[in-house]
């Protein structure tokens, strides 16, 4: 698997801070998507590979921090470096707890973005690499039949073959079938493995009435 | 203006035997009475007047005499034998006259047939309307060109005793219940003395209440008192009247509306003085002064609702000033966040680029086209950060100041006013110690008034975390042995950096998390601009202590205390 090579997305209404962040970041080997404004990064389409968002606070109409929150709602988990002309502290407390990787206040030196920038770029590669293995785990539980879920979502809470037979009324032999079908499809190495794959998929034992 | 009074002119002149005109100031006949057309046939109006005399030599007469009588005050006699006269000796004219409301002067022509012999009664009787009628005109005078009702009443009074023909006239508003009394408002004549202790009433309870004036105001109708020393209703008075020498009265009452107001009451020296004619006069007196009450106290209302209005505005005005300046003393603080973001900009910018640069220089191949190119722009916006200095420099030394005396003591205690939200938020206490001499300076109360805010707002930054200890502030106005005004702010706060005490007044040099550095280099610039100094030290209380001293206004008459008492 081939990754696109990352880049930064810089968000500023000054265009002499657009120039120069270009400058610095190409200077460092970096890719670099220049928007003036909210509106117009949101309407652009968002670059392959991992990337990060440098996002001046104070921006005509939408400012960053609603673009912040904007975001969160849509389920966008985009690492952000806000940068700010004068920030106090409050806004930099909501930015932080809203989870931005970094609030520097310009004029910053140039190695504490870079340096944020790698926190946030890296950030967003893991979460691609988690969501990507999250793809094929679902697509994995996707194939399993509806008793082979339901097998699974039971091995999870620790129950015996035993047990679960009881539970579903069937034979301990047929769990057993059936087991061995759900860790070969899954392509589980162990019943540990197999239960940490249920805990990543958020199954939960099926109600007993 | 409305032709209320000729009106009443034409009432009045009906009112009359004798033949009566009534002239323009060219001596064209504005109207006439019935008597008058009675002697001369019908007369159109505009003719001149000269139509009643019989030939040139008389009208020559004629035009003299009304020329006399418009350039005299009225009361000039003449015999003429004009047309109509039935004796050789013509009619014996009296001209006398009136300015109307529109301020046009008329002249009153009264023809008396002349008498071929003395008849004392007659001449008495003429002397008396005569007199009537020159008392009205100057009553009616006094009553359009006064601009207050005091003066108007007061002008009819003098008027009615001019000549001396009656003793004392007055001039009483009714008061409402329960006092139910009449309350002189205006009198004249030689008897004047006798209104000292006056006492008037219309109720129908008490004695006073029936006597001449209290009859007049209840039956809303003139009374005349015919003889002092008899009639029964008039005992109250009687030992009064009898030393002043006063034998009858007529009471007039006058209205708004059903409403009686006031009365007007004339007293003469001799029973029985008061005929149907006098009475007449009087009436219609009355009348024009109920008219010139209501018109009166038209006026009063219409200026009492223009001066709540001015006032008013004068309010609103002085209300606007003081937020517009309020406004303006707020800025600063907004001007200084923005002017921080705005001056950053450039300088992130130009950080940036410098460190680009460096890395394209650094690489193994030096990329110099790179390099070149963030330098360019490094060099761009260390231009900007300059215009933006140079702005900012601008918008404080160019801000017209206006140089105005202003009292210390004020200036302070308005800006500490202006922070007392910040004071109750640090839980500062702040003491005062100004000056009792409220010394005074010369100087743009906005800048100055920038300069005790920063201080202040530094000096309560400053105390802020004091957590061992109070967090006070003092500040203090004086003046110097060497004719300086020294205000000083002082706190408590951890004090200053005695190495770097020069280096506070230096622009964008803070020793604040959330300062710029603009503060003191720019209230310094400003104490200067006003000749003066500010300086830092340490203080008493252990903390920073801030001072300026300016040079104080001295002139004599702030040095006297009556006006320095004075100062507002």
């Amino acid at each position: 698997m081939t990754e696109a090579s990352a880049s930064v997305i810089v968000v500023d209404d000054d265009l002499s801070v657009r120039e120069a962040l270009e400058g610095l970041l190409r200077s460092v080997g970096m890719n670099v998507v220049l928007f003036g404004s909210v509106q117009a990064f949101l309407a652009a389409k968002p670059p392959e590979g991992p990337c990060c968002l440098v996002l001046d606070v104070r921006l005509p109409g939408q400012s960053g921090l609603d673009l912040q929150d904007e975001l969160a709602r849509a389920g966008v988990r985009l690492p952000i470096i806000f940068i700010t002309g004068h920030g106090d502290i409050p806004m930099s407390v909501r930015a932080m707890k809203a989870g931005a990787v970094e609030f520097l206040s310009k004029p910053f030196r140039d190695q504490d973005l870079l340096d944020a920038i790698q926190v946030g770029i890296e950030r967003d590669r893991q979460r691609r690499k988690d969501d990507a293995a999250q793809g094929a785990l679902q697509e994995k539980f996707e194939v399993l039949t509806p008793r082979e879920r339901q097998i699974l979502a039971l091995v999870a809470t620790g129950r015996l073959n035993k047990q679960i037979a009881g539970e579903m009324g069937v034979s301990e032999i047929t769990v057993k079938v059936h087991r061995g079908q759900v860790m070969r499809k899954m392509g589980a190495r162990s019943v540990a493995d197999l239960v940490r794959m249920a805990d990543r998929l958020g199954l939960s034992p099926p109600d007993r009435t | 203006m409305s032709p209320i009074p000729v009106a009443s002119l034409r009432d009045l002149i009906e009112a009359l035997a004798e033949p009566v005109l009534i002239l323009r100031a060219d001596a064209r006949i504005l109207m006439t009475n019935k008597a008058a057309t009675a002697c001369f046939g019908e007369m159109p109006a505009d003719q001149d007047i000269r139509i009643l005399a019989p030939d040139d030599a008389v009208a020559d007469d004629l035009t003299t005499f009304v020329r006399c009588c418009a350039r005299g005050q009225g009361g000039v006699e003449r015999t003429l034998s004009l047309r109509g006269a039935r004796s050789a000796a013509g009619f014996r004219c009296r001209g006398s006259v009136i300015r109307a409301l529109d301020g046009e002067d008329l002249l009153i022509l009264r023809l008396v047939e002349a008498p071929v012999g003395p008849a004392a009664a007659t001449e008495a009787e003429l002397r008396r309307l005569n007199w009537a009628l020159g008392a009205y005109a100057r009553s009616s005078e006094a009553l359009i060109h006064s601009d207050n009702l005091d003066d108007a009443m007061d002008g009819i009074c003098r008027a009615i005793v001019a000549n001396d023909v009656y003793a004392l006239t007055w001039v009483g508003l009714v008061e409402p219940p329960p006092s139910k009394s009449i309350r002189i408002v205006a009198g004249a004549g030689r008897a004047i003395s006798y209104l000292e202790n006056l006492e008037l009433s219309w109720s129908d309870a008490a004695a006073i209440g029936m006597g001449p004036s209290g009859s007049a105001v209840r039956q809303g109708r003139p009374h005349i008192l015919r003889d002092a020393l008899t009639e029964p209703s008039f005992a109250p008075w009687r030992d009064q009247a009898r030393l002043f020498d006063l034998r009858s009265s007529v009471t007039v009452p006058f209205s708004r509306g059903d409403e009686v107001i006031g009365a007007i009451a004339v007293y003469a020296d001799r029973p029985d003085a008061f005929g149907p004619e006098e009475l007449g006069l009087f009436e219609k007196l009355a009348e024009e002064l109920a008219f010139a009450i209501g018109l009166q106290e038209a006026r009063a209302r219409l200026k009492a609702a223009e001066e709540a209005r001015r006032a008013a505005e004068e309010a609103t005005r002085e209300t606007q000033a003081e937020l517009t300046r309020v406004a303006r003393l707020l800025t600063v603080g907004e001007f200084a966040s923005s002017l921080a973001h705005e001056i950053n900009q450039p300088i992130a910018a130009i950080m940036a680029n410098s460190e680009a640069a460096l890395r394209w220089l650094a690489r193994d191949v030096p990329d110099i086209a790179e390099a070149c190119a963030a330098t360019q722009r490094t060099i761009r916006d260390a231009k900007r950060a300059g215009d933006i200095v140079k702005r900012t420099r601008a918008w404080f030394a160019n801000d017209n100041p206006v140089y105005a005396e202003l009292d210390i003591n004020d200036a302070l205690e308005e800006t500490l006013r202006f922070t007392q939200v910040e004071q109750r938020q640090a839980e500062v206490t702040v003491e005062t110690d100004l000056s009792p001499a409220r010394p005074r300076v010369l100087g743009d109360r906005i800048q100055l008034q920038q300069v005790m805010l920063n201080l202040i707002v530094n000096g309560i930054d400053a105390v802020k975390d004091n957590a061992d200890r109070p967090r006070l502030l003092k500040v203090s106005s004086g003046l110097t042995d060497t004719g300086e005004v020294l205000v000083s702010v002082e706190d408590n706060g951890t004090g200053l950096d005695p190495s770097n005490t020069e280096r506070l007044f230096q622009h964008f040099f803070t020793t604040k998390t959330g300062g710029i550095g603009l503060g003191l280099p720019i209230s310094r610039s400003i104490i200067e601009a006003h000749r003066g100094r500010l300086w830092a030290s340490g203080g008493a209380l252990g903390g920073a202590l801030f001072l300026f001293a300016l040079p104080a206004l001295t002139s004599p008459t702030l040095a006297s205390p009556a006006q320095t008492g004075a100062a507002r």
